[in-house]
């Protein structure tokens, strides 16, 4: 008994020394620690937060959960992390659509994005590809842009749901370049790109990682991706913002804690989670999905989260004109 | 030829004892999930994906693939025993099986249904094995106007699906679009109904739904009525075997299911569900004794079974060939492909030919493996559903709770599905059948989803809904139905007065 209390002192004791923060030791019971996903298992944003969990069971001995609360474009599980004890043991893996636009779009949402949670870090970005149909002999968006002038309010752009992130991205652009294009909502992105491959639209926006497929076979021909920089998997296609100076609108993943939640354990975890997404082997992973690697400090993703909830509030305003 | 030296390949993929140990697996959990009403494949996939993490991505594909078209088989089971379905797709098997049951021929209608179940299985993977890039080209061709179209000829269709007097099945019909009205809409993104309640943004699950109205509404029920146990005695394989006339009513009906059912299953966003009651209104609307459907038909368990099953084989089509997933259970089973690094998408196939014919080839394995756990094991099933009702519907109760559950992990869903018990068990107090509202639940939002996308799409302009040819074809085969149902009793009121 002596010898395993000994043990375990000197571990915290070297953990100290060693700058790993001793406040793991004590931040974390060995219940599990639950991350709660609004979406559904096997999705883009559902295969990081896995990805994330197990390192952070791996590296630090407390077991990480992913639970996918689902439901109404994320509201329900949002609302769980809301209910759940201020105790650091419940977490949220916020997405642009749950905690950048839907404050915006929903009316009576039962919590306040920003007083009721936390951001801890903006850990990853997935770039959204515009893409068009092949027939139609574009590559660009300057010609997209051209063409719609040309024919303002014929193009069709289809979108994974009205106030989807897809959706306001675009209006965005239209915005941003004085174009006039249909809305088409469909069920899913993978409906609205059905719909590209079969002609019934024009324009679809879409997370890149579930594109890969579809633009090697050239069933739909990537223009543009909406982060502000190039995606590193398609160096040669270009970002909305080399058209558009300063335009971003990537699907981001920030860890929210429940406001209240102890200090040490915020920053705590908000570094965990930066150390988990450079791993170099979750680092590749995360790459292979094409998602882009942030790992944002806990005040630069404050920062950046305020921001967000602007922009998405202006795209709802511009949607709903 | 070259098909089929890709099969033998394929086999030589599905033989390996890894696979074939995973196929078992999967289909015998798809049974026993596909048994126990609630639960569904979808519950059960999400909750097997992390395991694909460790498997090989050939290995993981067959395993949930097994559990998904097992998932078919095993659901027939409760609603020809209870008359509780064990999976939303084998409400509609409860019509006719349940009648059967009563009848003490349920060892025939299990029987049937397996037997039915494997031909729609085996065309459908024929079908999928030959026809795979002609079918995914008319999935890919198929654009709003084509949905409405095919659509509404399955709603005009299936309208004569009770037995009760027609205006009764209308006020279901009404009463399912209605409450599929509820939720946000997806043309317009406003809410409907939801009084800002967010479990109800996305509308009602069909689970809880089809539980609720076929399963709870028929545990409320049985607690007034001491009746009859139709499941008292083991099933001997010779209860099982079918009379000649069973075996020629059989036939016709399993194929034409066949052809429904994996047609409609290659069509993203379709599904079994809807197949399967296709398939029974198209057997009713043909058939020469309608009014024998509802009493025990062999027809009206032959063709939804066979429809269920092989949608649930051609639903791969769409999935694997063009990277489209049809459902939320395939978007988990794509996910499990991204999770292992290969990307969907149409040259799925082509680069990885082993994983695609692999998994045909375990579907012929797993669709064996079926019929042997269907037939001479059929008792292992039984048994678990032959408890005495009073232990056994408090533990149906609990399990239902805990399939709707696990779909969203929202206690909501579990009132939402014992008010739907309620509501099920006052319409059959009032004499109302429970079948129509979720007909009109099912296709009602995507009958005006689809419909309001094309006129989005072509201006308002009705006309182009004629103009394209499948949807034109669809909608004049629907108007020739329609005439041919009002004029028949009219013309047949002639012919008998004028005898």
């Amino acid at each position: 008994m002596i010898n395993r209390r000994n043990l375990m002192l000197s571990t915290v004791a070297i953990a100290t020394l060693g700058g790993i923060g001793s406040a793991q030791a004590q931040a974390w019971t060995t219940q599990p620690v639950m991350l709660i996903n609004p979406f559904g298992a096997g999705s883009a944003v559902d295969v990081v937060a896995r990805l994330i969990a197990d390192d952070m069971t791996a590296r630090l001995g407390t077991p990480f959960r992913v639970e996918n609360r689902t439901g109404a474009s994320g509201v329900i599980g949002t609302e769980s992390v809301v209910q759940a004890p201020a105790d650091g043991q419940t977490f949220l893996v916020g997405s642009s659509g749950s905690m950048g636009i839907n404050p915006s779009l929903l009316p009576d949402l039962p919590y306040d994005a920003r007083e009721d949670f936390i951001p801890l870090t903006h850990v990853v970005s997935f770039p959204q590809a515009v893409c068009v149909r092949p027939d139609m002999n574009i590559t660009t968006l300057e010609e997209l842009i051209a063409m719609a002038k040309e024919k303002p309010g014929e193009l069709r752009f289809g979108s994974s749901g009205e106030g989807s992130t897809a959706h306001l991205a675009m209006e965005l652009i239209m915005a941003d370049s004085g174009l006039d294009m249909i809305h088409v909502p469909y069920r899913g992105g993978s409906a609205a790109i059905q719909a590209l491959i079969a002609g019934e639209i024009d324009v679809a926006t879409e997370g890149l990682p579930s594109l890969p497929g579809q633009i090697e076979a050239r069933t739909v021909i990537p223009i543009a991706v909406t982060s502000p920089d190039r995606s590193p998997n398609y160096p040669d296609l270009r970002a909305v913002s080399e058209t558009i100076p300063g335009f971003d609108a990537a699907a981001w993943i920030i860890f929210f804690a429940r406001a209240g939640t102890d200090d040490a354990i915020v920053q705590t975890m908000s570094q965990e989670l930066v150390t988990s997404v450079n791993q170099p082997e979750v680092a590749a992973r995360l790459a292979e999905i094409g998602a882009v690697i942030f790992g944002r400090s806990q005040e630069e993703t404050a920062a950046f989260h305020r921001s967000e909830l602007e922009k998405w509030a202006r795209a709802v305003e511009l949607a709903q004109r | 030829m070259e098909t089929l030296a890709n099969l033998a390949a394929g086999f030589g993929v599905a033989f390996s004892l890894q696979n074939l140990i995973y196929c078992f697996a999967g289909v015998t959990l798809g049974t026993l999930i596909g048994v126990l009403p609630g639960i569904g494949s979808l519950a059960a996939v999400s909750m097997l994906l992390p395991v694909t993490y460790y498997l090989e991505p050939t290995t993981a594909l067959v395993m949930l693939a097994g559990v998904f078209y097992g998932a078919e088989y095993g659901g027939s089971i409760a609603s020809i025993l209870l008359n509780l379905p064990g999976t939303a797709s084998a409400a509609v098997t409860c019509l006719d099986g349940h009648p059967m049951a009563k009848k003490g021929r349920a060892g025939v209608a299990l029987f049937v249904t397996t037997i039915a179940s494997f031909v729609g299985a085996a065309v459908g993977i024929i079908i999928l094995s030959f026809f795979s890039p002609v079918l995914a080209s008319v999935a890919n061709n198929f654009t709003s106007a084509e949905y409405f179209a095919v659509i509404l000829l399955g709603l005009v269709g299936a309208a004569t699906i009770t037995n009760s007097a027609p205006m009764r099945g209308l006020i279901m019909v009404a009463f399912g679009l209605l409450l599929g009205a509820i939720g946000t809409d997806v043309n317009s993104g406003q809410q409907r109904f939801t009084h800002g309640v967010p479990s109800l943004f996305d509308g009602f699950n069909i689970v809880v739904v089809a539980m609720g109205l076929f399963g709870v509404s028929e545990i409320i029920q049985s607690i007034r009525v001491t009746r009859q146990r139709t499941s008292e005695q083991p099933i001997t394989l010779r209860s099982m075997i079918p009379t000649r006339q069973d075996m020629r009513e059989f036939t016709a009906p399993a194929l034409r299911g066949s052809a429904i059912g994996s047609f409609i299953g290659a069509l993203p966003g379709a599904g079994q569900t809807i197949a399967a009651f296709m398939s029974y209104a198209m057997e009713k609307r043909i058939s020469k004794r309608p009014e024998k459907f509802g009493t025990g038909a062999i027809e009206g368990i032959t063709a939804p079974e066979s429809a269920n099953n092989a949608a649930s084989i051609t639903a791969f089509i769409p999935t694997l060939t063009l990277g489209i997933p049809g459902s939320a259970t395939m978007a988990l089973i794509l996910g499990a492909l991204l999770i292992n690094g290969i990307t969907p998408g149409p040259n799925l196939i082509p680069q990885n030919p082993e994983l695609f014919w692999g998994l045909v080839a375990s579907f012929w394995i797993g669709n064996v493996l079926l019929c042997i756990l269907n037939i001479p094991l059929i008792n292992i099933w039984v048994r678990i559903i032959q408890v005495p009702y009073g232990y056994l519907y408090p533990a149906i109760i609990v399990l239902v709770c805990i399939g709707v559950f696990s779909v969203n992990l929202n206690i909501l869903d579990v009132v939402f599905v014992m008010a739907f018990g309620v509501v099920g068990y006052l319409l059959k107090v009032y004499g109302f059948e429970p079948a129509p509202v979720l007909l009109g639940f099912v296709l009602g939002p995507m009958l005006e989803e689809n419909l309001r996308r094309a006129l989005l799409v072509n201006r308002g302009n009705f006309m182009a809904l004629m103009e394209r040819p499948i949807s034109g074809t669809f909608l004049v085969i629907t108007a020739i139905l329609l005439v041919w149902a009002l004029a028949s009793p009219i013309l047949r009121a002639r012919r008998s007065r004028a005898s």
